[in-house]
């Protein structure tokens, strides 16, 4: 029996990919587990391994091309086994190599019975809510008894996976927008209840949108790809629904100084790196966060037509912002606080490194809970930073500067630094944003307190 | 005793009825009009007839699997008899019945039952419920001699003795059950009575083919039972003319012979009654032939009363599951 | 300002009978020992006195003979409630239930109505062996014609008792030899209880358990336990087999996603099978897991008390069966 191989969601904001490099021929044999192509996403690159021993069929998609999450890209057929039919799904709109079918041949190969295709046990509720929800039911983790899909499993993961627009295949989405139709308002008939075209252009039918004067493109347009188009959209969705306050402070920098000065050397000699102010601070916000458990949350939508909430990580995971020639990246030091600085800044390099490089997977970009943004190697004094949804805050780093300070009555000379600390209204209180950036300056200030 | 001709004349117009509603039903079960299981009568109306003319219309009787008989002799309406048989609308069960279950509860007709010795318990809880309410009514029992076997013959007579109800048994012996000869059954041939004799209830035996033996004894039965005095055992005692059912043809069955049969028509009750009412000249000849008349007339209208008779709607599959 | 007491279901169902033979004089009871001797679960004492041998009546040992009485009885007029002591014994009288009782009203096409209740009693627990505990209610429920009720607090007792007294139908009214001390809440004022209307013995949101009879207690024990676990379970007592409160099960499943029926008939061919098969037909999209079915162990039930436990369903059973269903997140 065929198995599809198809391009599975790999990411928080994947929606498709592209396929980079075929690594097999149709008619190579494979084994389970073997990669047969690679992709790249918004964020990252990947290998797709067979699911099945057996045989590759032909290919549907040509190198260059995008592929929709859930399209299927060839299959793993048995010893003698024809593709299925209709399996010509030339993905949409862009043009494939067509590659003729191979008479499946090899002698003497006894092949593994591959898993009964494609087959999710879940429960009929869990069914409906996975299709309710628009959630590919084989992503789900099960934990009913005998492997079965329960509805707890689908609303955990729906938790853990936020995709708040429906999906949409690309075209859909190109064609939504040429003709101005909402895409909320369109129903989706595609793979677990994905829009595509077809629903689009039956919507425009339906209900023809007002004609929608649209600028034609104007010379030198260039559509946002890639990563820089998924930082737009998310942006956008956190600036827009996320209440943000804005909470400020001026702290006196020396001390930071001083312990930098003071173990960069001797971090150097352990780990071959050179300890930051980045690391300093990301030490810093994780220690400030383990102390204010209240800010180490996530925003939930909860239940469909219920209030949204907190919810609650035991584990404090620090993004650290990155600009990269092709985006802005948020890698992730994972349980921060209990890092030493040498460990935060080995791990901290590695990131930035593998960032710039577009060698970040995905459990680099995962887990984050709060997120450290340094704009201060820039002639930047302060800024606001846009949350990164749906952690609870952001901290922004202007530069350190020497300022005159007054002090005991006497105007000093002190190196500060502009700390902006941006809070999502919904889960945290002026009160306590205060009381934590209080708590982050004073670990500046005081950074002997770290140790305690 | 000297019964009056009104009453002799209704006995054989009752008679009648029931032979030539037997005929003609078994003449429609030939043509596929008559639906089911039929059970025939012929040869013992008589018995139902002496019977339930000793009987006032809210008395109450059970009959059996070959009930149409009683029913008749109750005063029931052939058109409506005829109708259920064919499974009508117009039946007296709306078709839901048919033969073995037709019941005309206004004439106190507690139904024919498809059940060997169905009747039994229905006929004492008709009593007891009689004595109870203290209204005077009476219950009459019918059933074979087939049915005497049952143990709940045994039960029922038990406790009528016991709390002195007012029911008649009355045993139809037309000498077969099913297929199976009495004395078969029944060791040493003892008399059925016996049974009933053993609980202290008077047994009597009568010749089931005089109709006015039968009427006698029933209504002496009857009278003790108003008065108070309990339960009565009457075995009368009469054949049967055709088979078990309509699928019971000739003598395959191997229960009896042509000549025992043509041997037992000579006592045929209604020839027997008609040639004693000319004989003791209590009629004449006119009067019978005008009965004979008016029955054929009745039958008739009741054979044009099915033609006309629409089936049961689906929707009266569910009705009356429930009261 | 209505007043309750405390009763047990004994006493209960004999205030039921008591307030039903005052207000119609066409209710009277048959069954052995129910006169003099006061019933052998002590249900009818006290009756004989009030209202006389006529009205109690003490019957020989006759099931089918006295049953088939009642049924000749309900059709002439009266309202007889007759005991038939342990449901096992309804076997001696099916014949008269089956074919008669049940199927008068319908092969007359309407003539005539039977309105006769059966009084019996259900259950094991008591060392009584094979042929005194079984529970037939499956049996019954599958009779077209008939009505099944089987209370389980004292409340339902008299309220069911009294509603199938009035009914025009033959009502199999059941009861269990082991739960006739519990005791409950009872109003003093005159009310019914419907038959064929559910009710909720105890709200909750993660399953429900429909359980019948002696075993609505053993569903809110187990309840209890799992309440522990921090799983809240709804108890839906159906109160009447026929006709069926489906509209109340469903409800509670479609809100719950988990159904475990509990009926104290043998589990093969029970009325759970009728239950469970109504659940998963008609709530499929609702369920989160497959529907339990818990019963007897399908064997006669022995007498040993060792072994007798083991045959009917306990709230252990119920309390892992349940955690049976849900996946590792809840």
């Amino acid at each position: 029996m065929a198995v599809e191989i198809y391009l599975p969601q790999l990411g928080l904001t994947m929606t498709e990919g592209v396929v980079t490099r075929w690594l097999k021929a149709p008619g190579d044999q494979v084994k389970k587990g073997e990669p047969v192509l690679e992709i790249e996403t918004d964020k990252t690159t990947a290998e797709i391994e067979a699911p099945a021993d057996g045989i590759l069929g032909p290919f549907l998609v040509a190198e260059g091309a995008a592929v929709p999450i859930g399209g299927i890209v060839t299959h793993v057929l048995a010893l003698g086994e024809r593709p299925p039919s209709g399996a010509s799904k030339t993905v949409a709109g862009i043009p494939s190599k067509t590659v003729a079918p191979v008479a499946v041949t090899a002698t003497g190969a006894s092949l593994q019975q591959p898993p009964m295709e494609g087959h999710v046990v879940a429960s009929p509720r869990a069914r409906r809510l996975a299709y309710q929800l628009r959630i590919d039911l084989r992503q789900v983790e099960a934990s009913g008894p005998g492997g079965r899909v329960v509805e707890a499993d689908v609303r955990w993961h729906a938790d853990q996976v936020r995709t708040p627009e429906p999906a949409v295949t690309p075209v859909a989405r190109r064609l939504a927008e040429q003709l101005g139709i909402d895409l909320k308002s369109v129903k989706g008939t595609g793979p677990g209840g994905r829009i595509t075209k077809e629903d689009v252009a039956r919507s425009e039918a339906q209900h023809p949108a007002a004609p929608v004067a649209t600028l034609a493109p104007a010379e030198g347009f260039e559509p946002l790809k890639g990563i820089r188009r998924v930082v737009a959209e998310r942006m956008t969705h956190s600036f827009t629904s996320t209440p943000h306050f804005y909470l400020s402070a001026e702290v006196d920098a020396s001390a930071l100084m001083r312990m930098r000065e003071g173990l960069l050397a001797k971090v150097e000699k352990a780990t071959g790196v050179r300890l930051t102010v980045t690391d300093i601070l990301v030490k810093v916000c994780a220690q400030a966060l383990a102390d204010f458990p209240s800010i180490n949350v996530l925003w939930s939508e909860g239940e469909p037509d219920g209030p949204g909430g907190a919810i609650r990580r035991p584990d404090v995971n620090v993004g650290v912002a990155v600009s990269t020639d092709d985006g802005l990246l948020v890698p992730v030091v994972l349980k921060a606080d209990l890092l030493s600085l040498a460990e935060i800044a080995q791990r901290r390099t590695d990131l930035v490194e593998r960032a710039r490089a577009r060698k970040l997977t995905l459990s680099d970009l995962e887990g984050g809970t709060f997120t450290l943004t340094n704009l201060g190697m820039f002639r930047v004094d302060q800024f606001q930073a846009i949350i990164n949804s749906p952690q609870a805050a952001i901290l922004a780093v202007g530069r350190v500067r020497e300022r005159p300070i007054a002090q005991d009555g006497a105007v000093v000379i002190r190196p500060t630094v502009g700390l902006t600390l941006s809070v999502d209204h919904r889960l945290v209180d002026g009160a306590e944003g205060a009381r934590f950036l209080e708590r982050v300056a004073q670990l500046i200030e005081e950074p002997y307190l770290l140790l305690g | 005793m000297e019964l009056d001709k009104e009453l002799l004349l209704r006995m054989y117009y009752r008679m009648k009825c029931i032979r030539r509603f037997e005929e003609t039903a078994e003449e429609l079960y030939k043509r596929g009009t008559v639906v089911g299981l039929l059970h025939l009568y012929i040869g013992e109306e008589a018995v139902a007839t002496g019977a339930c003319v000793a009987l006032n219309d809210d008395d109450y009787i059970t009959s059996t699997h070959r009930g149409h008989g009683h029913l008749l002799a109750k005063g029931g309406d052939s058109k409506r008899l005829l109708a259920e048989l064919c499974g009508r609308a117009t039946g007296y069960c709306r078709g839901k019945g048919g033969s073995m279950h037709a019941a005309d509860v206004s004439l106190g007709v507690l139904g024919a039952n498809g059940i060997v010795g169905g009747g039994f318990g229905i006929a004492t809880g008709a009593a007891l419920s009689a004595k109870k309410r203290d209204s005077g009514q009476v219950t009459v029992c019918f059933f074979g001699d087939g049915a005497s076997n049952q143990g709940i013959f045994m039960e029922v007579m038990n406790m009528a003795a016991l709390w002195q109800l007012p029911v008649i048994y009355l045993c139809e012996n037309n000498t077969f059950g099913e297929y199976t000869r009495c004395e078969e059954v029944t060791p040493g041939c003892r008399p059925i009575g016996a049974r009933a004799e053993a609980f202290g209830i008077p047994a009597v035996q009568v010749d089931g083919n005089d109709v006015i033996a039968v009427y006698q004894e029933v209504k002496q039965a009857v009278e003790r039972a108003r008065a108070g005095e309990g339960p009565s055992f009457i075995e009368a005692r009469t054949y049967r003319f055709r088979g078990h059912h309509m699928g019971d043809v000739g003598f395959v069955r191997g229960y009896r012979t042509q000549e025992e049969m043509d041997e037992r028509w000579k006592a045929e009750p209604i020839g027997r009654f008609r040639r004693w009412l000319l004989e003791a000249n209590r009629c004449a000849e006119a009067e019978l032939d005008d009965i004979d008349a008016r029955v054929e007339s009745e039958i008739q209208e009741a054979v044009d009363f099915v033609h006309s008779s629409p089936w049961p709607g689906p929707d009266t599959i569910t009705e009356h599951v429930y009261a | 300002m209505p007043e309750t007491r405390t009763l047990t279901i004994a006493e209960a169902i004999r205030e039921a009978l008591t307030e039903e033979m005052r207000r119609d004089p066409t209710v009277f009871l048959m069954g052995e020992d129910i006169g003099r001797a006061g019933g052998v679960f002590m249900v009818t004492k006290g009756l004989v006195e009030e209202f006389g041998a006529d009205r109690v009546m003490n019957t020989p040992i006759s099931e089918a003979g006295y049953a088939g009485l009642g049924v000749g009885a309900a059709m002439t007029g009266m309202r007889p409630v007759v005991e038939i002591m342990f449901n096992d014994f309804l076997t001696l009288a099916m014949e008269q239930i089956v074919n008669q009782a049940a199927k008068m009203h319908y092969m007359t096409g309407g003539q005539v109505c039977v309105p006769l209740v059966i009084r019996t009693a259900l259950g094991a627990g008591r060392g009584a062996a094979a042929q005194h505990s079984q529970s037939f209610q499956a049996w019954m429920a599958h009779v077209p014609g008939l009505k099944v009720v089987l209370p389980s607090t004292p409340y339902d007792a008299k309220g069911l008792l009294k509603a199938a007294i009035r009914d025009a139908n033959p009502v199999i009214y059941m009861e269990a030899k082991m739960c006739y001390g519990i005791q409950g809440p009872v109003p003093s004022e005159e009310y019914l209880v419907p038959i064929g209307v559910a009710d909720v013995k105890r709200v909750g949101t993660d399953v429900t358990l429909v359980a019948t009879s002696s075993m609505v207690q053993v569903a809110l024990r187990a309840a209890e336990m799992l309440d522990k676990e921090g799983i809240s379970a709804e108890v839906v007592d159906p109160r009447s087999l026929k006709p069926l409160d489906k509209e109340t099960i469903l409800a509670s499943v479609k809100k719950t996603g988990r159904a475990v029926v509990i009926d104290e008939g043998c589990r093969e061919y029970g009325a759970t099978a009728e239950i469970a098969s109504i659940i998963a037909d008609e709530a499929f999209d609702a369920l989160d897991a497959p529907v339990k079915r818990i019963g007897a162990l399908d064997v006669p039930v022995p007498m040993a008390p060792v072994l007798e436990r083991e045959t009917i369903p306990n709230e252990q059973q119920v309390v892992e069966t349940v955690k049976g269903l849900f996946g590792r997140r809840y």
